[in-house]
């Protein structure tokens, strides 16, 4: 149903009734970038890999096609290849979407299309549009990201301007199915143990965001809010219930000539009931709470400079370093020019409540340094 | 000696000020535009993705790849660099929120595409060549 959907929506754009067009009518356009990771810890390893060894397992390859066969429609596909430690290593379909632009009030797009939760939820997982080399893991996990970058259905977005004093608003409204592989990363865990699930999660997803451009220039305050819908999902050896729960987001973002400065707050509180055979079913509730502050300053045209903070707590694990991880990250980025740029993050973390899997982590240390570095090319 | 000093100061001033007015970008439009103006936010909306319309009317942004009349308009217009502006773009194209404004090697080819493709704007420095197409007053 969703390959059929895809595959429509593009042959439906592509398809014109009437003349032929040139290659240069079409607008086609090619763009892309690779990079190429190094992650070091002094304890624990993170990532899926055996990071206190330091490891280059961390490689990320895009490219993408589009065209405007007519004014206001595009379309477009784009795929990924990506390894993160001992997951991914696969090239995948990270969207392909006919967007049709009727005005500046109202757009659709359809597809398997980016899901717009969030402050940076659509571009995290596009590297060279930010300075970090990590996004803040308490509400950008990488390891679990594919849960949420994109959905098959659709789009609808715009903006109001409901008077000249009073900014825009940036709405946006989706709802479809979002898709997690079997042997995602996130399932690590469960998979080693040999309960992981039989099939891919699938799980309906309907939201809104708004997005206030305020008339102060450069400030923009947000929110945003996903449902989710899981329903059951079948493990080996088991199952497990999911009932639905919200991904809200609260967040900020503020440019003033060669600053930056953002924050977001985001909360997944969801219940469920996991069923192994042979034992009783047990709850699995979760009341996940992240939020971050960061800033960042472009010293000149190539060299830029940011730090964060960013808090993750688990408010339904026991008390201790299971329950939160917390990171102050300072980042630097340079660019040798508009193609070729190098990033280096150091986070100082405690906790160990994110990013580290209990197959590579028996007896995890509360409080660790992370070093992780990129070098990125991009066309 | 003075005067040898005098001489230098006076020519790397020169040289300066010759440097700092060489492009005087102005903004070009496809001459079916029927603004006559255009607001600097407005512009900033144009070239940033965030809008694809003036005054009601679809437009679309063309960009030089480099050179003096594209650092002075990104920076006076866009209040971004080059750099920096690229940057967003990547971001937005390679998420499919939007498509890459057709991007130009020379100012005689931004003004070509620009005169005749309907609801074209773009920017050139006042002296390139421009009697093709609209010049729009930036508010």
């Amino acid at each position: 149903m969703r390959r059929l959907l895809t595959g429509a929506t593009l042959a439906f754009a592509l398809i014109r009734p009437g003349s032929a067009q040139s290659i240069e009518d079409l607008n086609i356009q090619i763009y892309g970038y690779a990079t190429q990771g190094f992650l070091y810890t002094n304890y624990n390893n993170t990532f899926y890999a055996m990071t206190t060894n330091g490891s280059p397992a961390w490689t990320e390859a895009v490219v993408n096609m589009t065209a405007q066969p007519k004014s206001g429609l595009s379309i477009g596909v784009q795929a990924r290849y990506q390894l993160l430690g001992a997951s991914g290593n696969s090239i995948t379909l990270d969207w392909a979407a006919a967007d049709f632009k009727v005005n500046d009030s109202f757009g659709v797009r359809v597809g398997k299309v980016k899901t717009p939760w969030g402050l940076m939820n659509e571009t995290q997982d596009i590297d060279p549009s930010y300075i970090w080399t990590l996004l803040p893991q308490s509400v950008y996990d990488i390891t679990t990201r594919n849960a949420d970058l994109s959905h098959y259905g659709g789009l609808a977005y715009g903006a109001i301007e409901p008077g000249t004093k009073a900014g825009k608003f940036d709405y946006y409204i989706w709802g479809g199915e979002q898709v997690v592989p079997a042997d995602d990363g996130q399932f690590d865990d469960l998979n080693n143990a040999g309960t992981g699930p039989t099939s891919p999660l699938n799980f309906t997803t309907i939201g809104g965001a708004l997005h206030w451009r305020t008339p102060l220039p450069g400030l923009m305050l947000g929110a945003s809010d996903g449902k989710e819908n899981a329903g059951s999902v079948e493990l080996h050896g088991g199952s497990q219930h999911f009932a639905p729960w919200n991904n809200v987001s609260w967040f900020g973002r503020f440019d003033h000539k060669k600053w930056m400065a953002g924050a977001e707050w985001n909360r997944q509180a969801s219940a469920s009931t996991l069923s192994l055979d042979g034992q009783p079913s047990s709850p699995e509730n979760s009341d996940a709470r992240g939020w971050f502050v960061m800033a960042s300053y472009k010293w000149n045209d190539k060299l830029s400079l940011g730090a964060y903070r960013s808090d993750y707590f688990e408010k339904q694990a026991e008390l201790g370093p299971d329950r939160y991880t917390k990171d102050w990250t300072a980042s630097m980025r340079y660019d040798f020019n508009q193609f070729i740029y190098l990033k280096a993050d150091q986070h100082f973390v405690k906790g160990t409540a994110l990013s580290l899997d209990s197959f590579r982590n028996p007896s995890p240390h509360p409080d660790y340094l992370l070093t992780a570095m990129k070098i990125g090319v991009s066309f | 000696m003075k005067k040898l000093l005098y001489a230098s100061i006076s020519l790397v001033l020169a040289v300066g000020f010759c440097i700092r007015t060489h492009a005087q970008v102005i903004v070009v439009a496809n001459p079916a535009v029927s603004a006559g103006s255009i607001s600097k936010a407005e512009l900033r909306d144009v070239f940033t993705g965030a809008s694809t319309s003036v005054h009601g009317a679809r437009v679309k942004p063309a960009l030089l790849k480099e050179g003096p009349a594209h650092s002075e308009f990104l920076t006076n217009y866009v209040g971004r660099s080059p750099v920096t502006f690229i940057m967003s773009w990547r971001g937005l194209v390679l998420s499919g929120q939007a498509t890459m404004p057709r991007t130009f090697d020379t100012e005689a080819a931004l003004v070509d595409y620009v005169s005749r493709t309907p609801g074209a704007i773009g920017y050139v420095s006042k002296s390139a060549p421009h009697d093709s197409v609209k010049v729009l007053t930036v508010n």
